[in-house]
């Protein structure tokens, strides 16, 4: 009887991904500070040099670490508030993702439904799901350490997604991927996007180009660009991926700070 | 149930159990009667042996809880409602629960000679549990901090350093760390004696204090990354953390009695209030440890709202009150010697000690709570009596004073009317020079 209370007794969160007054500071001088950024459903890419924020910014979103100024709101709730809720329907991909050799994948899937309080009745249906999603159903009973680096992003992406999370966080999904796994992995976020906020970090403008909704650019702890991709996309080259790499310098450049 | 597998299934210890029983079959078919020993006096190679297990928990612990670390995957479980904590205890109830399993086959086979020692198979199947719970808990900590392949084998090496030379320090009577007593080897005589009246729940309370420590630590480390909690918060239970620890792992040794710490003590303790207005408690003997507690629970109650620190912690006695310490040497001392003429010369100085720092500082008009102590230092009395330091007059023998050994195991309750009833004879008790 908790048990199925546990299970249903959880809410779904509703609204935008929004960030208020945002503030975090190292010891080493570097701050970051974003006034205010709301992310839709769909995917909205994270841009920027390195050192400009991005990691930190997510880090702040997936509450790895907390603001000491500032709130991250999901509709009205406020994320510090409801800590526990937002973990929940949360799903993060961080970029240096290891798994544990000996796992086969539907044990990790397992352990990450497990870990994200999936109720025990539900584990085996999310993970059948989830690897439907992500193309790794023929995957489910080999080992971690036998899978591909394409084949294995595709497994992170299903840990992240094994709670249906309102909120997916994929710090760049596509980093050492070949051309066709950058492709399957496209079908798979886009797939996502349709009912979630999806925001993930990148420095690939075919990632842009390919799934982005949205861009946001850091630049120095500060976002220089928020809007949608064509608004991005601003070159005069007849390229998409192009153009936007275009417009995304003279974003950068436009704030001064070009390294 | 499919997670629970998992960590089974890849678990180093399914080869330590055929391992164990590999050493069965070689003890039965023995020739040596030092395979078989005694289990119930530490000796023989199958109760030496039995140790490993402690190592083998202590590493495995370790590596668990590094693995993790290690893989990378601990970066989504930062961020996961389920927190590291909650892993960890998977972990940890994991490895507890297979070290346990690997030594019940241990107890199978030697379930005769325990029995035959004297204590039920229970009690030392709980206080071996006990034991396999505490290194897993170390290890776990020691591995989730240091998330090095080495700390595996530093925690296993700790560990047998910590077993093995623990028990031959303990033997020389120097204030040492405690260990494990059911798998201590040559510790053989901790079972004999009596903590508090109740060794069960002084072993219970130890162990208990060592995991909550180690689970403490990993909460603590969790609050950190995320940030929960203020710094202040952070201290606070720091400083709970320190408390439990140093009560936890600190213990002293006289005269061959048992070792005993302040959280064996306080958690084994009840303290009773005579009809003659004497409070009986159990308490440390010795006293070096008590003001690291003492410092602890003030700054702790200063911090928290009262009421939040539990005072058995460390009970600090008023002035008009008497902390007796029950226990090792006091008992211990009574199953060698005339119960009567021992006991009641033991109860008698005992009195006289602590009023001697009682009356000290009430001369001194110090209002401050008086922590007093029972020093159950024979030789000491004798000189301090011989040297008409103290001056003590007994009246008349108590009735009903039980044996000595029946003391020994006796209830919380017989021990204490027995105190009491030694304490009502003495007629003068009072040091001739108290400054």
């Amino acid at each position: 009887m908790a048990r199925e209370r546990r299970s249903t007794g959880s809410r779904r969160l509703s609204g935008n991904l929004r960030v208020e007054n945002l503030s975090y500071g190292y010891r080493g001088g570097f701050r970051l500070s974003i006034e205010h950024l709301e992310f839709a459903d769909g995917v909205t890419c994270l841009l920027g040099p390195n050192g400009a924020g991005k990691s930190t910014f997510i880090r702040l979103v997936t509450t790895a670490v907390l603001p000491r100024d500032g709130s991250v709101f999901v509709g009205a709730t406020d994320v510090r508030l409801n800590l526990r809720e937002y973990r929940r329907q949360l799903g993060y991909l961080p970029q240096r993702f290891g798994m544990v050799n000996n796992y086969r994948v539907r044990e990790m899937l397992e352990y990450a439904a497990w870990m994200k309080g999936v109720a025990k009745k539900d584990r085996p249906a999310a993970i059948e799901r989830v690897a439907e999603q992500c193309d790794v159903t023929r995957f489910l009973s080999h080992r971690v350490s036998a899978l591909s680096g394409g084949t294995l992003r595709r497994v992170g992406i299903a840990q992240a997604i094994v709670n249906s999370p309102r909120v997916i966080v994929l710090d760049e999904p596509t980093a050492g991927l070949d051309i066709v796994q950058q492709g399957q992995l496209y079908d798979v976020v886009r797939g996502l996007a349709r009912s979630a906020v999806v925001v993930i970090s990148t420095h690939s403008s075919s990632d842009v180009a390919e799934m982005g909704d949205a861009v946001v650019v850091f630049h120095n702890g500060a976002t220089v660009f928020s809007g949608s991709v064509d608004s991005l996309a601003t070159g005069e080259s007849t390229s998409r991926r192009e153009s936007l790499e275009e417009g995304y310098r003279a974003v950068i450049g436009a704030s001064g700070q070009v390294r | 149930m499919m997670l629970w597998f998992t960590q089974v299934r890849r678990s180093l210890v399914l080869a330590v159990i055929p391992l164990v029983a590999l050493l069965m079959v070689v003890s039965i078919n023995s020739p040596s009667d030092s395979w078989r020993g005694g289990w119930s006096n530490g000796t023989g190679h199958l109760s030496q042996l039995s140790v490993l297990v402690d190592v083998v928990v202590a590493l495995l612990a370790a590596w668990e809880a590094g693995r993790f670390q290690r893989s990378g995957i601990s970066r989504v479980d930062v961020v996961a409602p389920r927190s590291e904590f909650a892993r960890l205890l998977v972990v940890f109830v994991y490895v507890w629960f297979l070290g346990l399993a690997t030594l019940f086959v241990t107890f199978l086979y030697m379930s005769q000679l325990m029995v035959g020692g004297g204590r039920p198979w229970w009690w030392i199947l709980l206080d071996v549990g006990m034991s396999v719970g505490s290194f897993s808990a170390l290890g776990l900590v020691l591995g989730t901090w240091w998330r090095s392949r080495l700390a595996a084998p530093v925690a296993a090496v700790a560990t047998y350093t910590w077993v093995v030379y623990g028990s031959s320090v303990l033997q020389t009577g120097r204030p040492q760390s405690l260990f494990a007593s059911g798998l201590s080897g040559t510790n053989c005589c901790s079972f004999a004696f009596s903590v508090a009246g109740k060794p069960l729940v002084a072993s219970l309370g130890w162990s208990f204090g060592l995991t909550v420590v180690g689970l403490l630590l990993v909460y603590l480390r969790a609050c950190n990354r995320v940030g929960l909690g203020s710094p202040r918060d952070r201290v606070l239970l720091l400083s709970a953390v320190v408390i439990v620890g140093v009560g936890a792992t600190t213990g002293v040794v006289s005269d061959g009695g048992s070792p005993t710490s302040p959280i064996r003590a306080t958690l084994a303790q009840r303290c009773v209030k005579t009809p003659g207005g004497v409070s009986v408690c159990d308490f440390t003997q010795l006293s070096y440890e008590l003001p690291i507690l003492t410092a602890g629970v003030e700054y702790a109650e200063r911090k928290v709202p009262v009421g939040w620190i539990p005072h058995r912690l460390v009970p600090l006695p008023s002035s008009r009150e008497i902390a007796f310490r029950m226990g090792t040497g006091f008992v211990g001392g009574l199953s060698f010697q005339d119960p009567w003429t021992e006991s009641a010369r033991e109860a008698a100085t005992g009195v006289a000690l602590s009023y001697f720092p009682l009356m000290s500082s009430c001369q001194n008009k110090v209002t401050a709570r008086v922590l007093l102590t029972l020093q159950v230092d024979t030789q000491l009395s004798e000189t301090l009596i011989n040297n008409h330091v103290l001056d003590v007059t007994m009246g008349q023998r108590p009735p009903n004073v039980p044996f000595p050994n029946d003391l020994m195991w006796a209830s919380w309750g017989q021990q204490v009317r027995f105190i009491s009833s030694n304490l009502a004879q003495i007629v003068r008790c009072q040091p001739l020079y108290p400054n």
